[in-house]
C-alpha cells in the first residue's frame, strides 16, 4: 500500500507559496498599468510591455544573444578549468591542500567592487577592457568557486578506482577520462554548469565595470528598470530572466543524460 | 601468458602521522613460473595490494625490477603492460552494461565492433552468464560481478592477471564456488596468476606456489603443503592457526620434550618446539598431565583448550589447542593425557620470538588479522 508522508501537503503549499506564487506574481505585473495599494489585483491591465519587447525596435535579440553567448562562454570555460583543478582537490593529497581549498572560495567571499575597478584598469592595459573577452574573463573569478567546490565533491565520491581499472585494461589517461570518468561526472557537471550559468547571468557590477556599458546582458538591462520604478518592464525582463536559466538547466541535464548513458558512445546501438 | 619475477622491491609511502616514511615493501623477490597461481598470504593493510600495484604499473616501486618473460617492464606504462588487475569490489563501469564492461579493453585497442561482440560473447559463456550480457551492473549480484570483472580481465588476454582478494567481499557459500570457479577457469585458460587473499585456507587450496608476507617482507615461500608442514619460523607457523609452543632439549641426537623422547639430527641445545593441533592426540586419563578447559565445537571435529601441567614450571604455552574427532567427547574440567610422536615436532631455535597471546585475546584474530 502507497504511504504518504504526513508532510506532503505542507511540502506542496511550501512549493506553491514559495515557488509558484512569486512567478505568478510576476507575470501579474508584467501585465499590470497600475496596481495601486492595497488592490489584490490591478486595477487596469495592458500587454504594452510585452509588445514593445517583441517590437521592432526591441533590444530583445541583442541583448538574449550576448547574455546566452556571455553566461554560455563562462559555463564552458569554468567548467574546463574546474574538471583538473577539482580532480587534484579530490582526489590527490599534496602539502598545502587545505590551503588552496580556502583559497579557491576566497572571490565569493571577497565582493566584486573591491577587485573590479583595479581588474579593469589590468584589462586596460591588456587590451581587453570594455569587450566581450574581458568581461567573460572576469566572470570566471566568481564562478570559479562554485564549479570547483562541486565537482570536487563529485570526484571525491567516484574515487579514482573505476579509472584506474580503465587504466589496467588498456585505456591511455585520455582513453580512461573520456570512456569513464566522463559519463560518471557528467550529472555533476550538470548540476554545476546550470549553478555557473545563473551565476554568471547574474552578474551586474562585474557586466558594468568590465564592459563599459558596451555589453549588455539581461541584468544591465534588469536593474535600471527596477531602479526607476518601471515594475512591468522590470517584470518582463525578470520573466525572460527566469525563462532562460530554466532553459539552460534543462539543455544541461539532457546533455548530461545523453553522456551518461553508453549508447551514443558505445559499440551498441 | 609469461613467467613473472620481481626482484628485491621496496616500496615506502609517505605518511601523514609520521615525518618518517612508512616502509611497506622491503626487498621483495619472488617468480612465478608461466601458467602457475601464486598466492600471497598476509595480513590485512600490509601492502598486498601495494605489489599487485607494482606488477601491473599503477605505482613504481623504490628498488627492485619487475620481469615478464625475463624482461624488464617497469618503463612500459600501465596501459600496454599486460596485467590485468581485478580488484575486490569487482569496479564494474557502472555506466556501461555487462557486454560492454567485458569488452572495454578491446575498444581501448580499437578492436572493431565485430570482433569486441564476438570476444564478449566468448567470455560471457565462459564465466556463464550470457543472460545477463544486456544488464548494468547496478541490476546483478556480487558474485555476478565478479565473474563479469573476471571475464573483463581476461578478453584482453592479459600476460599476467592479478587478483586482489577478489572474493572476500562474498559470503562464505558463494566464496568457495567462485575460488572453484576461478581455479577452474586459470586451469583452462593457463593465465600465470598472483593472487592476493588474507585467508589461508583459500591460500593453501588455490595455489601452485605459497608466498608468506609479513611486515613487507616475504618470510617463506614453497609449495603450500611444505610452507604448511614445514614453517621458517613460529611466525610463518602462526600464518595457518593457533599452534603450540614448549621448550625441547637436544642432547646426543636425543630430543627430550613434554611428550617424550626421540632420536633428532639437531645440534646440541635448547630449542622452542611446535606441533600443530592435528598432531596432539588425548585420552582421558584421570592421571594425565593436563585437564580441559574449554572445548569448542567445529563441525567436522572439536577444538579443546587444555591447561597442561608442564606449562606451571614455565616450559611451555599455558594453553594448548588441540584438534579432536567427535568420537569420546571429553567434558571440561576433565583431566587427559596427550601424546605426539615425537618425530613431527617442529624446532625452531630457543631465542624465537614468540610469547603467548593474552588468554583475553581469540588467538585466531590476533595471529591472521
Amino acid at each position: 500500500m502507497k504511504t504518504r508522508s504526513p508532510f506532503a501537503p505542507l511540502l506542496l503549499f511550501a512549493f506553491l507559496t514559495l515557488l509558484l506564487l512569486p512567478v505568478l506574481v510576476l507575470l501579474i505585473w508584467s501585465v499590470a498599468r497600475s496596481w495601486p495599494w492595497p488592490s489584490l489585483l490591478p486595477a487596469a491591465y495592458s500587454a504594452a510591455e510585452w509588445k514593445s519587447l517583441f517590437s521592432a525596435s526591441s533590444r530583445l535579440v541583442p541583448v538574449l544573444l550576448q547574455s546566452v553567448l556571455l553566461a554560455g562562454g563562462v559555463t564552458l570555460l569554468s567548467l574546463a578549468a574546474s574538471v583538473p583543478a577539482a580532480k587534484a582537490l579530490g582526489l590527490l593529497s599534496f602539502p598545502g591542500k587545505s590551503v588552496v581549498e580556502m583559497l579557491v572560495l576566497a572571490p565569493v567571499i571577497v565582493p566584486p567592487l573591491s577587485y573590479a575597478p583595479g581588474m579593469h584598469l589590468l584589462f586596460l592595459r591588456l587590451g581587453i577592457a570594455d569587450s566581450f573577452a574581458g568581461v567573460l574573463l572576469a566572470h570566471l573569478v566568481p564562478c570559479l568557486p562554485y564549479g570547483i567546490r562541486i565537482l570536487t565533491n563529485v570526484f571525491r565520491a567516484l574515487g579514482d578506482r573505476l579509472e584506474m581499472q580503465a587504466r589496467v585494461l588498456g585505456a591511455s589517461p585520455a582513453q580512461a577520462f573520456l570512456h569513464v570518468t566522463l559519463p560518471l561526472i557528467a550529472p555533476g557537471m550538470a548540476s554545476a554548469g546550470g549553478l555557473l550559468f545563473i551565476v554568471s547571468l547574474s552578474q551586474y557590477l562585474l557586466t558594468f565595470f568590465l564592459g563599459g556599458g558596451r555589453i549588455v546582458t539581461l541584468s544591465m538591462v534588469l536593474l535600471p528598470l527596477v531602479k526607476d520604478g518601471e515594475r512591468a518592464a522590470a517584470a518582463v525582463w525578470s520573466t525572460l530572466f527566469i525563462a532562460v536559466s530554466l532553459l539552460f538547466c534543462l539543455l544541461m541535464e539532457r546533455a548530461a543524460k545523453r553522456c551518461a548513458s553508453s549508447r551514443d558512445t558505445f559499440f551498441l546501438s | 601468458m609469461a613467467n613473472l619475477e620481481l626482484r628485491n622491491i621496496s616500496k615506502s609511502f609517505s605518511s601523514k602521522r609520521r615525518n618518517a616514511p612508512e616502509t611497506v615493501l622491503s626487498h621483495v623477490s619472488l617468480a612465478v613460473p608461466d601458467g602457475k597461481i601464486f598466492c600471497l598470504l598476509g595480513p590485512s593493510g600490509i601492502g598486498k595490494s601495494t605489489l599487485l600495484k607494482i606488477v601491473c604499473g599503477l605505482l613504481v616501486p623504490e628498488e627492485g625490477d619487475v620481469l615478464f618473460d625475463g624482461e624488464s617492464v617497469l618503463r612500459v606504462p600501465v596501459e600496454r603492460r599486460g596485467a590485468v588487475l581485478v580488484f575486490q569490489d569487482a569496479s564494474l563501469f557502472p555506466h556501461l552494461t555487462v557486454e560492454e564492461n567485458i569488452a572495454f579493453g578491446l575498444k581501448m585497442r580499437g578492436a572493431s565492433r565485430g570482433e569486441q561482440r564476438q570476444v564478449a560473447a566468448e567470455m560471457l559463456s565462459l564465466v556463464e552468464m550470457e543472460e545477463c550480457a544486456r544488464k548494468l551492473p547496478g541490476e546483478i549480484s556480487g558474485g555476478q560481478k565478479q565473474r563479469v570483472a573476471l571475464a573483463r580481465a581476461l578478453a584482453v588476454r592479459p600476460r599476467i592477471l592479478l587478483l586482489d582478494e577478489p572474493f572476500s567481499s562474498l559470503d562464505a557459500r558463494l566464496r568457495r564456488s567462485m575460488r572453484a570457479f576461478m581455479r577452474a577457469l586459470q586451469r583452462k585458460t593457463g593465465i600465470t596468476t598472483l593472487l592476493v587473499t588474507h585467508d589461508w585456507e583459500e591460500a593453501l587450496q588455490d595455489s601452485d606456489i605459497l608466498g608468506l608476507l609479513f611486515d613487507g617482507k616475504l618470510l617463506q615461500t614453497g609449495a603450500p603443503e611444505d610452507v604448511f608442514s614445514n614453517p621458517v619460523s613460529p611466525r610463518a607457523a602462526d600464518f595457518f592457526g593457533v599452534r603450540n609452543y614448549f621448550d625441547v632439549e637436544v642432547r646426543d641426537g636425543t630430543l627430550s620434550s613434554p611428550f617424550g623422547s626421540a632420536p633428532a639430527d639437531a645440534p646440541d641445545g635448547r630449542y622452542l618446539g611446535m606441533l600443530r593441533p592435528d598432531q596432539i592426540a588425548l585420552l582421558p586419563d584421570a592421571g594425565g598431565a593436563g585437564s580441559v578447559l574449554s572445548a569448542e565445537y567445529g563441525g567436522e571435529r572439536i577444538f579443546y583448550d587444555i591447561v597442561p601441567s608442564f606449562s606451571a614450571n614455565g616450559c611451555g604455552w599455558s594453553r594448548f589447542r588441540v584438534a579432536a574427532s567427535l568420537e569420546g567427547r571429553l567434558r571440561e574440567g576433565e583431566k587427559v593425557s596427550m601424546s605426539a610422536r615425537c618425530d613431527t615436532i617442529r624446532l625452531f631455535p630457543a631465542e624465537s620470538d614468540r610469547r603467548e597471546p593474552r588468554e583475553t585475546e581469540s588467538s585466531y584474530e590476533q595471529d591472521l588479522q
